[in-house]
This record gives structure tokens, sequence and C-alpha cells, in this order.
């Protein structure tokens, strides 16, 4: 049922013109793409800027892609390539890049991402331990709060617990974060 | 009683704050408001948002991405169908788009003055500070001013409110098509930027029409008075428009003979007309668009909202259960938003407040 909504038949539609199908498939791509992307460059302003871009890019050629199996990792590798043709533009070479994931197509874990945005190298060690204080059931919900932008209500649903529990849980891991990072 | 004072998770598990940090126009403003009037919380607030920004990993609002995308996609496609009209089709780079959105989000901070430094900071290199709209193909969208003006955005059309909009400083820039209904106010005229011309405004309604690469401009003129001030303005070209005049300015584009790349240079006059108004209705055929006929029969304000919503495309949001239940019949004939409301509240009463871009319906 849910078959036309797949990535697969999404890409099929865009290589004819069909520009809703586009505007689908960046929403239903975007926070993967902005997860892989921060994994590859911790820098969320340019990683923003370059899956624009991509998408600009498969627009303009739409009548000229390739059928593609995979559009989900076709994207990923897109959008690697942006991501380092821009830092070589830039006149930054890609050797600064964090590379948490060497393997290509794979996105980087939450706290991984959040870590290696942080360059400030104390702020960055703070960060570390402070994560290490918090249960990986805390980590989760502030991920779910912070990082998917989830309601209290839908994140109380998906852990089958009272929204007072998700509440308690996100405000007692966020204390324990900004004390160890002396905010 | 051991009072805690409030810390950064206070406001970090607040859903309006949350709202605020992601760009909410009706959270910053009270937000920015809050801080103004609490000054002593200016420093937790600066902490509360370093830690949004370092939980939410700078994402940003896919839907704002979209809209920027889809606007620059069509930006493009107009471009590009002006081009291939003189049959020399190129690619069009469209310089960065996407950094309009960081820049809107820097606003919001940098209102709010002095202490939320971090976050506007990071962005202020953007250089873009202003509030954005864009409308894409068949859509349209109200926006409510914090004067309370009210400006209706028309499909493919795009309007950017400048950073310190407040009562006394109203400026605001549009590409594409608006109807505006501007608060009087004599002591601070609502300035109005186009491609062209500005258009300065003391208290009225007008439609203006300018879409890049259309024939021209135009700006009707229902109510009030307007002045049309050219760009790079000469106070002796001034031009002012009485209620139902518009004023037209035609783009002619002519070749030029200079050089190999034959580009044309736009050659624009200007003309005062009269507006037609229809026999029936005594509306003006210019702000059509902005009107619709409606037929309710017997149907629950809940229902008559979705349909407020979806054609005024502005987000209708009941704080009270019960008046979603009233029932109402009624035929609109080319009503605003703001008239509609009216005529149903006269049969049934509720209140209703205005935001940026809500309308909060309550029980009176």
């Amino acid at each position: 049922m849910q078959q036309t909504d797949e990535p697969v038949s999404l890409w099929q539609k865009i290589r004819k013109g069909d520009k809703e199908a586009l505007f689908v498939l960046y929403d239903d791509m975007y926070f993967h793409l902005v997860r892989y992307g921060l994994s590859v460059y911790a820098d969320s302003d340019l990683v923003k800027d370059c899956i624009g871009q991509l998408f600009l890019k498969i627009w303009d050629r739409h009548a000229s892609l390739n059928d593609v199996e995979n559009v989900r990792s076709y994207l990923f590798t897109f959008l690697r390539r942006t991501i380092v043709d821009h830092l070589n533009a830039k006149g930054r070479t890609a050797s600064v890049m964090l590379d948490i994931h060497a393997e290509e197509g794979t996105e980087a874990s939450y706290e991984e991402i959040i870590i290696a945005r942080e360059r400030d190298e104390e702020m960055n060690r703070d960060l570390r331990n402070a994560l290490n204080a918090l249960s990986p059931k805390q980590i989760e919900l502030i991920r779910m709060k912070f990082f998917e932008n989830l309601s209290y209500k839908e994140i109380a649903h998906l852990n089958s617990q009272s929204v007072k529990t998700s509440y308690n849980t996100i405000y007692d891991a966020i204390k324990v974060l900004r004390l160890k990072l002396k905010m | 009683m051991d009072f805690q004072p409030p810390g950064p998770e206070d406001f970090l598990c607040d859903e309006s704050f949350l709202r605020f940090c992601g760009g909410e126009y009706a959270d910053t403003l009270f937000w920015n408001n809050w801080v103004k009037e609490n000054p002593e919380y200016a420093g937790v607030v600066d902490k509360a948002l370093r830690l949004y920004d370092m939980l939410n990993a700078g994402q940003g609002n896919s839907k704002e991405q979209l809209a920027a995308m889809k606007d620059a996609i069509g930006r493009r496609e107009k471009f590009q169908r002006m081009l291939s009209h003189d049959g020399k089709a190129k690619v069009v780079r469209i310089k960065r788009p996407w950094m309009r959105y960081a820049a809107a989000a820097a606003v919001v901070l940098l209102v709010a003055g002095g202490s939320m430094t971090y976050l506007w900071k990071k962005r202020a290199a953007t250089g873009l500070l202003a509030y954005e709209y864009y409308t894409v193909a068949k859509s349209r969208k109200t926006i409510v001013l914090p004067d309370s003006s009210v400006i209706m955005l028309n499909e493919n059309s795009h309007l950017s409110i400048s950073k310190d909009f407040d009562s006394e400083h109203r400026e605001v820039t549009i590409t594409g098509e608006a109807f505006f209904d501007v608060k009087h106010d004599q002591e601070h005229p609502f300035i109005v930027h186009t491609s062209e011309y500005r258009i300065r405004v003391l208290g009225t309604s007008f439609n203006v029409k300018s879409y890049p690469g259309s024939h021209g401009t135009e700006t009707g003129l229902i109510s009030g008075k307007v002045e049309i001030v050219p760009n790079g303005d000469d106070a002796k070209d001034r031009i002012i428009l009485r209620p139902n005049e518009k004023f037209v300015l035609e783009r002619e584009r002519q070749p030029s003979i200079s050089n190999t790349h034959s580009a044309t240079v736009a050659v624009s006059k200007g003309i005062v007309a009269k507006i037609k108004l229809d026999t029936l209705t005594r509306h003006a055929p210019e702000t059509a668009w902005a009107r619709r006929k409606m037929e309710i029969s017997d149907e629950t304000f809940e229902q008559i909202a979705l349909k407020l919503q979806d054609w005024y495309g502005i987000r209708v949001i009941f704080a009270s259960e019960e008046v979603k239940q009233y029932r109402y019949t009624a035929t609109f004939n080319d009503e605003t938003i703001f008239k509609a409301l009216q005529y149903l509240k006269q049969s049934y009463p509720f209140n209703y407040r205005i935001e940026q871009d809500a309308i909060v319906i309550s029980r009176s």
C-alpha cells in the first residue's frame, strides 16, 4: 500500500519531472541526510547548505538521472561528494574532515555527532564526561526531545511511559549535563 | 518554602521555549519580551540556548529548509523560463539560498539584546537579518505583524520583514503579490519596498504585485492614502495615490546594441490609472485573489476553521474545546478572513487573538 512512497518510486517520479516527488523525498530524507552529513563533517550550517545544493542539482538534471536501486546510499554518497567539493572550494582540504565513520553510508550515533561538533577541547572533554554520567535511557530521551524534536506525548508513547516520567527523565538529565558542563 | 531560581533545564523543558529555539515567531516575541522584562535571567537563558544548540546539533527546522528549497527551485525555474524566452537558456546559479534561514533564526536572538550572544555571533556572519516568508504555487499565507497590520501573501511570493520591525519601525520587502491592511499610525509610516520603488503608507489597504520577470509592478489602493517613492529616490518624483487608483510601472525590454551579449535593458514607464470596481460587489478585481465566496451550512466551528485555514493560509487554534462545537450557517461573499470572523462572532460570540501566523480562538 505504501509502495508509492518508497524512495525508488519517488526517484522514478523525479526522473519524469514530478517536482512534488522531489519535495516528498527531501522531507523523508532530510534528517537522515543531516545526520549522515554531520558524521562526514560536523558543521551543521555547511551540511544544511550542501543538502540544499544536492537537491537543486538533482532537480536540475532530473531528466538525465540514472535509475538508482538504493536511493538512500546514492544520496549519502552524493552528499559526501558535495561536502568534499565544498570544503575544497573553501580552501579547507578534506583532511580536516572528521569522518567518524570510515565506512560510507552509515550515520554516526547521536553522541558521536554532538561530541564532534564541539571544537573546543575543554568543552569536548566535558561533554564526553557529561554523557558518560548519563544512562543510555536518558541519552535516548534527550535525543528524542532535542534531536528528533518530538513532543513529550510522543516520547511517552514510544517509551510506554507517562508524560510526567518522560518529562522528569529529560529534566534530570539536562540538569546533570549542564552541571558537568559547568554551566 | 525553599525557592529554587530557574536553571537552564527549566527553560529547556518548556515547549514554548523550545519553539522559540526553533525560530517560531509567536514564541520568539514572547521570549524576547520576557528577557527584556527579566534581565536577571538573561545569563541563564543564554546558557539554555547554548545547550539547545549543542543537543540539537544545529539541525534547524526541516520545514523551513524545505520551504527555502521550494522557493529556490521556483525562482530558478522562473529565471530559466525568462532566459529560454529570450532563446538562450543557461544554467543559473542561485546564490546560497540556504543561508537565509540561518539568518532568519539569528534575528530571533538579535532582537533580544546583548544577552544571547552565543548563537547570534555564530550566525551573524550570514548577514541577512530579517524574517522571511515564502509561498509556493497554489498556496497563500496570512501574516499578522506585531503592530497588528495584516499581510496576505499570494502564491509564489516572498515577504521579508526587517529585523527591527516594531510599532515604530515598520518596513517590509515584497517580491510577488500581497494584500496589505496596514494599521493606521500617522507618526510612523509603514514602508513597503519593491524592486522598483517603495510605498509609504499611513494606514490603509492596498494590493502590490511585483513578480520578478513579469511585465511590471502594480500597486492598487483600496482605501486610505499611499505615496510611491522611486528607489534611489528623488522627492519630486513622488506620486500620491488616492483610493481606487493604481500605479502601474511597466518594464519594457529593449534590446541593447552595445555588445555581443545582446543583453536587454529595462525601460520603465509609470502611470496612474483608475481601478474598475465590480459593478455588483464594489470590490476591486485586483484583490479578488485575496477574497472568496464560501457557503457554510450548519457546520461546526472546527470544520469551518479547517476551511479558513486552508484558504487563507493561517493556522487557526482553539483555546477552548467548547467553542469548537459552535455551529454556524453563513454565506461569505469575497470576505477577508477577519471580516469573516467578525460576522461569525456576531451570531454566536467568541474571542479571537491574532498572532504572527495563527489565530487563536477562545470563549467570549
